[in-house]
Formats: C-alpha cells, sequence, structure tokens
C-alpha cells in the first residue's frame, strides 16, 4: 500500500499488524503525518517478511502477537536481512520492563511503543528513525 | 393207714395167729363127723378161703390207694400254698380258718400268726364295710361273688385286689381267693417310676435353679402369691434362700430393700411381667431398673410366659431375666462415643468444608484472575483502536481536513467499539452470576459464547482453536457451569501446550449427538496425559502445575459439574497426538 503526496518518497514504512482496525488507522494517520513517506501494511509476519525481501523498507513497525508468525520472530529475521533496519515494536503484552532490556540488548530493537498506543509517542520515534537514517544518508 | 388193734399185720403172723386158734385145748369137743358131714365142711372151709383170699386182695388194693392219695396231697399243699393267689378260709366273722403262704404275703404277716384273726383288720377304712357286706352276701348265696377292696400297703398307698368267694358245703365257712389287680398293678409300677422321675426332675430343678445365671422367678400361682426363684434371683433381691419373693398387692408384706422401675416410674405389682404372664399374657424383651434402696440401679431385660394347667388356663407363669447393666453401660459409653465420634466428624467435615470454600473461592478468585486477563485481552485492541481514533481527530483538525462526515464517521466506528466493549463486559458478567436455575441451551451456542470469552488469550498464545459441530444437541442444564467446564478444559489445554512448547499448538472442539446424548470432544495436540496420572486427574486438589499454577480444584469441580449436577458423564483419554476430554450430557 502507498500513500502520501509530493516527491518520490525517500523513506518506506512497513506496518505489520493483525488486527485490521489498527493497521489501517496506523497507516492512515502516519501517512498523513509523513506525508513524504511511503506506507506499506500486512497482516502477520510471514508477509511481512515477503514484503520486506521485497521492499526493503527503512522502518518497520510490527505488533508482537500475531498469526502465523510473530514480531519478535520477524525482528530476528529482518536483523539478520539488513541490520541498519529500524524497528518500532507495538505491544500490549509484555511489561516495559522487558521491551527496556529488549531494546538494550537481545533483540536490538529501536523503539517500542505500549498499547494503547499514543501517537506522539509513535510519531517521536518515527521522527527519529527518519532524522537517523538522514544523517546515516548525507 | 392204721392197723385195727390185736389184729396182725402180715400173712405170716395171720397164720400163727390161726393155728393158735385151731388147738385142739382151744376148741369145744363135738359129735364126731360122718364122712358126708366132713365132705361137706370141708367144702365150706375152701369157700371161705377163696373169699378170704378175695378180701386180702381188695385190702392190698385199698392200702396202694391209700398211699398214692398220700403222695398227692403233698402235691396239692404245694399248689396250694405257691398259687399266685391268696386262697382264705374265712368264717361269716370273717375269721381267718387257713391261709395258704400267698394270702399271707398279701398282708405281710406270719401265716401261723394270721389264723383265727379277723381279716378286716388289714383292709382299708374305705373299702372295710364293702366287705363286711361282701362276706353277708357270700353266705347267702350258694354261686361265687366278687368284690374288690384294698388291703392297707404299709409305707404306701392300699394295694386294691379282687376278691372271689364261694361258701363251703358245711354253710360255716367261705372259701375265698384274693387276686392283685393286673392293670392297677402296671399303674403302681408306672407311678413309682413316675414319682422317681419327678424326685429327678426336682433335683435337677434345684441345681438349676442354684447353676442358672438368669434371674429365674416361678409363680405357682394365678395372684403370684406363692414365687420361688434362682439363687441369682435370691442374691439380686438380698432375700433368704427360702423366701417367697412375690408382690402381690398386699403393700405391707412386699419386700422394701428394692423397687422395680420402667421408665422412670415404679411398675405397679400387677404389671411386673410375671404378674401379666401369670394371667395368661406372654411378655416378651421386657427392660426395666431394679433400684434398690442405696440408690444402686441394675438393667434387666426378660421374658415371663404363662404355665398353664390341663385345660389351658393359666395357673402360675415362669419369668427369667439377665442383668444387663454391664451391657448397657457398654452400649451407653458407646452410644457416647459415637456421638463424641460424629460430632468430631462434623466438626472435622466442617472444617473440610471450610476448607473447600476457601479451595474453591481461591479457585474461584483465579478464575477470576484468568477472566480479567482475558478481558484485558478482549479490550486492549479495541481501546487501541479508540485510543488511535481520538488521537487522529486531533491530526485530522491541525490538516484542516476536520469535517463532518468525517466526525459521523469516527463517532460511528467509536460507537462501535464502546458498544462491543459493553457487550464484552456482559458475556463476562453474565459467566460469573450464578446459574439459578436451569435453562434449555444448545450445545454450539455455549461454545461459541464460551470461545467468545477466552478467545483473546488463545490468540495471543497463537493457539489455534477449531469447531467441528457434526451434530448439534440441545440441552437443559446450568448454562454457566457448563461453560466453565469448557473453560476449565481448554486453559488446561492450553497450559499443556504452552508449558511444553508444542510447535503448532491446536484445539479442535467437537459437538456431535450420540444415542440421544450430546457430545462434547476437546482435544490437544500437546502430547497426552501420562499414564500414571491419567486416573487421578479428577481427583480433588491434584495438580501437576506445582503449588503456583493451580489449585487442583479445576476438573474436580468439572467432573462434579458434569456428573452431578448435569446427570453426565466426564471422561478423558490420551488420542496419541494429545488429550481428548469428553463431555456427554
Amino acid at each position: 500500500m502507498k500513500s502520501g503526496t509530493g516527491p518520490i518518497p525517500l523513506i518506506s514504512i512497513l506496518i505489520v499488524e493483525d488486527e485490521e482496525q489498527t493497521r489501517e488507522l496506523l497507516a492512515n494517520t502516519l501517512s498523513r503525518k509523513f506525508l513524504d513517506v511511503a506506507i506499506h501494511t500486512t497482516g502477520n509476519g510471514r508477509t511481512g517478511l515477503e514484503l520486506f525481501r521485497k521492499l526493503t523498507p527503512e522502518i518497520v513497525i510490527t505488533d508482537i502477537n500475531m498469526p502465523e508468525m510473530g514480531g519478535f520472530q520477524l525482528v530476528f529475521k529482518i536483523r539478520s536481512l539488513k541490520p541498519d533496519t529500524k524497528l518500532i515494536v507495538l505491544t500490549g503484552c509484555a511489561g516495559e520492563e522487558t521491551m527496556k532490556d529488549s531494546v538494550a540488548k537481545e533483540f536490538e530493537i529501536d523503539h517500542f511503543i505500549l498499547k494503547p498506543v499514543v501517537l506522539n509517542e509513535l510519531f517521536a520515534a518515527v521522527e527519529q528513525c527518519i532524522g537517523g537514517i538522514v544523517q546515516h544518508q548525507t | 393207714m392204721g392197723t385195727d388193734k390185736g389184729l396182725p399185720s402180715c400173712s405170716s403172723e395171720l397164720r400163727s395167729f390161726a393155728e393158735e386158734r385151731l388147738r385142739p385145748e382151744n376148741i369145744a369137743a363135738g359129735p364126731s363127723l360122718t364122712h358126708e358131714e366132713s365132705q361137706r365142711l370141708i367144702h365150706e372151709l375152701q369157700v371161705h378161703r377163696i373169699e378170704l383170699e378175695m378180701q386180702n386182695e381188695e385190702l392190698r388194693k385199698a392200702r396202694a390207694e391209700r398211699e398214692e392219695l398220700v403222695a398227692q396231697l403233698g402235691k396239692y399243699s404245694d399248689l396250694y400254698d405257691f398259687a399266685p393267689v391268696g386262697y382264705f378260709n374265712l368264717d361269716h366273722a370273717g375269721l381267718i380258718r387257713s391261709v395258704n403262704l400267698t394270702g399271707a404275703g398279701f398282708l405281710a404277716v406270719e401265716r401261723s400268726l394270721l389264723i383265727g384273726r379277723r381279716l378286716d383288720i388289714f383292709i382299708s377304712d374305705e373299702t372295710r364295710p364293702v366287705f363286711h357286706d361282701y362276706l353277708d352276701k357270700v353266705f347267702a348265696s350258694e354261686s361265687r361273688e366278687t368284690c374288690v377292696v384294698e388291703f392297707l400297703n404299709k409305707g404306701f398307698s392300699p394295694r386294691p385286689v379282687q376278691v372271689e368267694a364261694v361258701v363251703a358245703e358245711s354253710g360255716e365257712e367261705c372259701r375265698a381267693v384274693f387276686m392283685e389287680i393286673p392293670e392297677r398293678k402296671r399303674t403302681e409300677e408306672e407311678l413309682l417310676a413316675a414319682k422317681s422321675e419327678a424326685e429327678r426332675y426336682c433335683a435337677e430343678m434345684a441345681a438349676l435353679m442354684d447353676a442358672v445365671p438368669v434371674a429365674v422367678l416361678i409363680a405357682h400361682d394365678v395372684e403370684c402369691r406363692y414365687v420361688t426363684g434362682s439363687r441369682i434371683t435370691q442374691e439380686l433381691l438380698g432375700l433368704p434362700a427360702t423366701s417367697n419373693y412375690y408382690k402381690s398387692p398386699l403393700p405391707s408384706e412386699r419386700p422394701r430393700n428394692f423397687l422395680l422401675m420402667k421408665d422412670g416410674r415404679e411398675i405397679p405389682a400387677g404389671q411386673l411381667p410375671i404378674h401379666l404372664a401369670a394371667r395368661g399374657q406372654e411378655v416378651r424383651d421386657y427392660l426395666f431398673d431394679l433400684v434398690y434402696a442405696d440408690g444402686t440401679v441394675r438393667t434387666f431385660l426378660g421374658d415371663a410366659v404363662p404355665l398353664l394347667d390341663k385345660c389351658g388356663r393359666p395357673r402360675g407363669a415362669i419369668g427369667a431375666f439377665i442383668d444387663i447393666t454391664e451391657r448397657k453401660r457398654a452400649e451407653d459409653a458407646l452410644t457416647e462415643f459415637n456421638e463424641e465420634l460424629e460430632l468430631q466428624v462434623a466438626q472435622r467435615t466442617a472444617e473440610l468444608r471450610e476448607k473447600d470454600q476457601i479451595l474453591l473461592s481461591q479457585s474461584r478468585q483465579a478464575a477470576m484472575g484468568e477472566m480479567l486477563g482475558n478481558i484485558a485481552h478482549q479490550w486492549r485492541q479495541p481501546l487501541n483502536v479508540l485510543g488511535l481514533t481520538i488521537q487522529q481527530l486531533l491530526l485530522i483538525y491541525d490538516l484542516g481536513d476536520f469535517n463532518r462526515e468525517y466526525l459521523e464517521k469516527i463517532v460511528k466506528s467509536s460507537m462501535d467499539l464502546i458498544l462491543h466493549m459493553s457487550g464484552t463486559i456482559d458475556d463476562f458478567r453474565n459467566y460469573f452470576r450464578p446459574d439459578k436455575e436451569k435453562v434449555e441451551f444448545r450445545l454450539s451456542e455455549v461454545i461459541a459464547d464460551t470461545l467468545a470469552l477466552i478467545d483473546a488469550g488463545f490468540k495471543k498464545q497463537r493457539i489455534g482453536i477449531a469447531v467441528v459441530a457434526k451434530e448439534d444437541h440441545a440441552i437443559n442444564g446450568y448454562r454457566n457451569e457448563f461453560t466453565q467446564v469448557i473453560i476449565n478444559i481448554l486453559n488446561n489445554a492450553r497450559d499443556a501446550m504452552t508449558e511444553r512448547g508444542v510447535d503448532k499448538p491446536g484445539v479442535t472442539i467437537t459437538i456431535c449427538s450420540e444415542g440421544g446424548h450430546g457430545v462434547v470432544t476437546i482435544a490437544d495436540n500437546a502430547g497426552g496425559i501420562p499414564e500414571e496420572i491419567i486416573e487421578r486427574i479428577f481427583d480433588p486438589y491434584f495438580t501437576t502445575k506445582g503449588p503456583q499454577g493451580g489449585t487442583g480444584v479445576g476438573l474436580f469441580m468439572s467432573k462434579t459439574i458434569i456428573e452431578k449436577n448435569m446427570g453426565g458423564r466426564l471422561s478423558v483419554r490420551n488420542t496419541g497426538d494429545g488429550a481428548e476430554f469428553r463431555i456427554e450430557v
């Protein structure tokens, strides 16, 4: 899925979320907020991985609990495929401490956002990622 | 036979005596005889001689007959003396003129002492007048007369004899025959035997009364005025051995050292079991207390039965009573012990019930916690969506895209979410509401509703739930309890699959109908229940999850609900892939 207007986007975001309403809302909101970013969406880890291989998005926003392939598994795969991908994890289940721990060490995820999602936090995380990418590119 | 005086006894003597008389000096000289005369004389002499010889022969015969008679007299004397009957020759006054030995034996008196004595002194007073009348009759009659009199019998009752007598030709005396009466004799023997037997029984009875370890009372009359008893009776009543134990209605004569009580009241004398029995009433299992003056109480149990006369009328009674004081005491102690035990059991049961209540409450709390988790799962997504929706409003407004159409869309989608969340609350509230009465519900319906409560949790753990409804079935029962059973089984499956890290965890719920019963099977693929514990999984407090994991009440409660409350059956088996629970209702 592609949305937004303006010149050819420099950055693309892949949203992996099994709950349709959430997925649509996230995509809609992010495309309105970040006009020069391409937004792609899919419903589980397996299709998410397929799309990642195809589109190699700079940023992946993923849910944790999903059918077929969960968020953590997807994160592992993406890290091994393209280590500099920015990873933002949305979670409603695991505790904050666990996530902090994961951010620091094991999964090397870049950001985690607890559900219910506060948009400003998500926007801040995306902005940080974009800032990092731009800095890297220049 | 004697010989005449002066006559020779034998023939030779007779000859010499005759020759002496024929000497010439002894014969007067007569005229000389002529030849003719001589011839006639000789002839005469010869005739005399023949006559004499004939007389002589007759005499010899008579002598032989006499000797024969003497011999016979001896024989008949013996027959007379030793005859089995008594022969008496009596005169009209009843004096004994002669008697044979048997007759003397009847009177037990030496024969020689009887001659000249009156026979009637040996006859009983009762039959003496009869005997006198009889003698008169005999002397007046020419034929044989019969009567029965009694000879006195020293030390025994008089001996009846039959008399037959006939008057002698002289008319001076009568010949009487006294005979024992055979039947009477037999009766007498029988009586003697009976007497000795009775004496033996008496002795045995006395020994029995001494030995029997029971209070025995014998009332010898209907009024119970004469009552005897066993040694134990004497001892218990504290009376001398020879006492009469009666308690007949003469208050002044009643023993005062004890009271007979029943149900806390003194038993009236006429109502005592022995009295009732003496009046013909059989008394069985009569329980009473013997209360002594010092307050000691002994308890007795026994029977009393009437003694009947030949006509079947009561003539007395026998009662026998066992002292059951010790037994009663033991029984009372046992009863007390049992009551104590029952109390303890009741207390223990109450404690256990309380413990059960606590456990059930804990189990319910655990279920509540689980449910809260489920609610959280059910709400997390809609809350997230709602949050995103509301936050987007501001963004849209800032971007200048805000309009009524958009707002309507947002309001609708938000309200849908809110109503959905409200519905979720209702679902859980209904589930936690206790079932007050049985309702009819369809298995497919209750399975669907149950899954709606918990699917978020399963989904989160990526456990697939497949429902195969082959044939739906309507049942009548407690719907929420049934839901609880399904949830318990599903949660166990979930826990087992999570714990064992099953690769693609999945549960298959099958709904069908078999033989008029609804059947729900819930099968997981967690590998099954170890055979060594499969028999025990429905036991209360049996858990494999450790103290933190479970209370061990879930499956026990499930079995109780299905089998006790709904009359169904809950069983389990291993399929190879995992465990399969089967509910038949």
